[in-house]
């Protein structure tokens, strides 16, 4: 399969802060990968970077085949392509919920207003945001429509590949399944993602191959629950840690589950 | 008649006073506004630069600026009449002091819907016109009204340079019937008025911007 998006060796220092040091991922087309790592390990710069939000010190980016750290390149084109969804969904307050969708398609890539309402349409029917809240504003909304709003925001540009930032992480349980639910689906319709995130449940419902990110790069990947003895093998003990807890936590939730279907609570 | 005096002057110096806040006010909101967001959204030299100057022109009293404009300025070849001269002064200072409230407004309100519009490669101009001007023209507004009203009350320094204002009329009616208390409840009603008028015009002006701004 055609490799979307694929980073090798990015650098990136804040000051004397070494955040990113030589981090690398690669992602297939219509593939799903999870990012997780320690808090500070570098996981939310990797995500800017890939935007372009944030310009790599060094090491390169390539999206579809075309290195768009290259100097020249409009990084507002490659942005459009390779949208980022944020731990707070941070909707435009003053746009409605379909306002908020429309935007990207009709005010930053200028299609017709026909043509983006379509994308706008599909978009949010695609999150499975009822038709009723289409009309209100943020505020109005729970915690999870306004993150799958912002899903919708992201889907409208028709990208090459999503990148979600802790996408669960603020909302209440209720809103995560909601959440999570939104982008198994996507996921299965052969949305091109990158997931970071802690959230067991998210993790479990997308069960893919993991990225363990520590002290600003990726030190192994693989199955969650081979991570700790790979990242032990790989002389790192403390991200070995980390994913031995993760993994753990992740144990439990496949248990309860199991549970649940037996007593079919 | 001591009271159509007084009201005749008092009208001169009333149309002083709206001419000097109708010059200055647009230009010193229109300033303030690109000031305050270019500095909240941009790094470099040029912001340095525009910090420097902005903390001068708050860091010098609004009657020295006045004096400069207007006696300074000749001096240097540029011969400026006081009215010119105040609203330039008075234009400059208000700017600097709206800049702050404006810089303050976009990095408290706006800082995650900036991101997220930068990360669906929005240009800057369209990130100011879609998502920081709306916010701005919400949680701005109140301290942009209170500059305006203090603008129009800081005309009154201007009577010190030549400008013949409403207290500058007051004063004229003053020394000549030795009368201080009917030309200042003249004046308490007048500005109190000219002050709601100002900010509604502003609030006014607000709202009118933000229909204009929508997502069409």
């Amino acid at each position: 399969m055609e490799v979307v998006l694929e980073a090798a060796d990015l650098v990136k220092e804040f000051g004397s802060l070494k955040v990113l040091d030589g981090a690398s991922i690669s992602l297939r087309k219509g593939e799903v990968k999870m990012l997780v790592g320690p808090n500070g390990s570098g996981k939310t710069t990797l995500l800017k970077c890939l935007n372009l939000l944030l310009r790599p010190d060094s090491g390169s980016i390539y999206l579809e085949g075309v290195e768009v750290t290259a100097p020249g390149v409009d990084a507002k084109l490659v942005r459009q392509r390779v949208a980022l969804v944020f731990q707070e969904s941070y909707l435009f307050s003053h746009m409605t919920a379909f306002e908020n969708v429309l935007f990207g398609p009709y005010k930053v890539k200028k299609l017709a207003r026909s043509e983006a309402e379509k994308l706008a349409v599909n978009a949010l029917e695609e999150v499975g945001l009822d038709r009723g809240s289409w009309t209100l504003y943020p505020a109005q909304l729970s915690g999870g429509q306004r993150q799958r709003v912002a899903i919708a925001r992201a889907l409208a540009m028709e990208p090459s590949v999503i990148l979600y930032d802790e996408p669960t992480s603020s909302l209440d349980p209720v809103g995560a399944e909601e959440v999570v639910a939104t982008i198994v689906e996507l996921a299965r319709n052969g949305v091109t993602s990158l997931v970071v995130t802690h959230d067991v449940g998210l993790l479990a419902a997308l069960d893919a191959e993991v990225y363990l990110m520590s002290k600003g790069r990726v030190v192994v990947r693989g199955r969650l629950e081979e991570l700790p003895a790979l990242a032990e093998k790989a002389g790192d003990p403390e991200a070995a840690r980390f994913a031995r807890a993760l993994s753990l936590r992740l144990e439990k939730v496949r248990k309860a589950v199991v549970a649940c279907r037996w007593t079919s609570c | 008649m001591p009271v159509d005096e007084l009201l005749s002057l008092l009208a001169e110096g009333f149309l002083n006073t709206l001419a000097l806040t109708a010059i200055s006010l647009p230009p010193a909101a229109a300033l303030g506004l690109l000031l305050g967001i270019y500095r909240a959204c941009s790094s470099g030299w040029a912001r340095a630069v525009l910090d420097a100057i902005t903390d001068a022109l708050r860091g010098i009293p609004l009657l020295a600026l006045l004096y400069a404009f207007t006696y300074g300025l000749p001096e240097l070849g540029l011969p400026l009449q006081p009215q010119a001269a105040s609203a330039i002064a008075l234009t400059l200072c208000s700017s600097a002091y709206l800049s702050e409230y404006v810089r303050a407004g976009v990095l408290s309100s706006a800082e995650g819907e900036i991101l997220a519009a930068q990360s669906l490669g929005a240009s800057r101009l369209q990130v100011v016109r879609y998502v920081v001007m709306p916010h701005l023209l919400r949680t701005a507004l109140p301290a942009i009204a209170n500059e305006a009203v203090y603008l129009l009350q800081a005309t009154t320094l201007a009577g010190l340079v030549g400008v013949y204002e409403l207290l500058s009329a007051a004063r004229t009616y003053n020394s000549k019937y030795f009368d201080f208390w009917t030309p200042a409840a003249a004046l308490v009603a007048i500005y109190a008025a000219l002050s709601v008028a100002v900010e509604k015009a502003v609030s006014a002006s607000g709202s009118l911007g933000r229909r204009w701004l929508k997502l069409r």
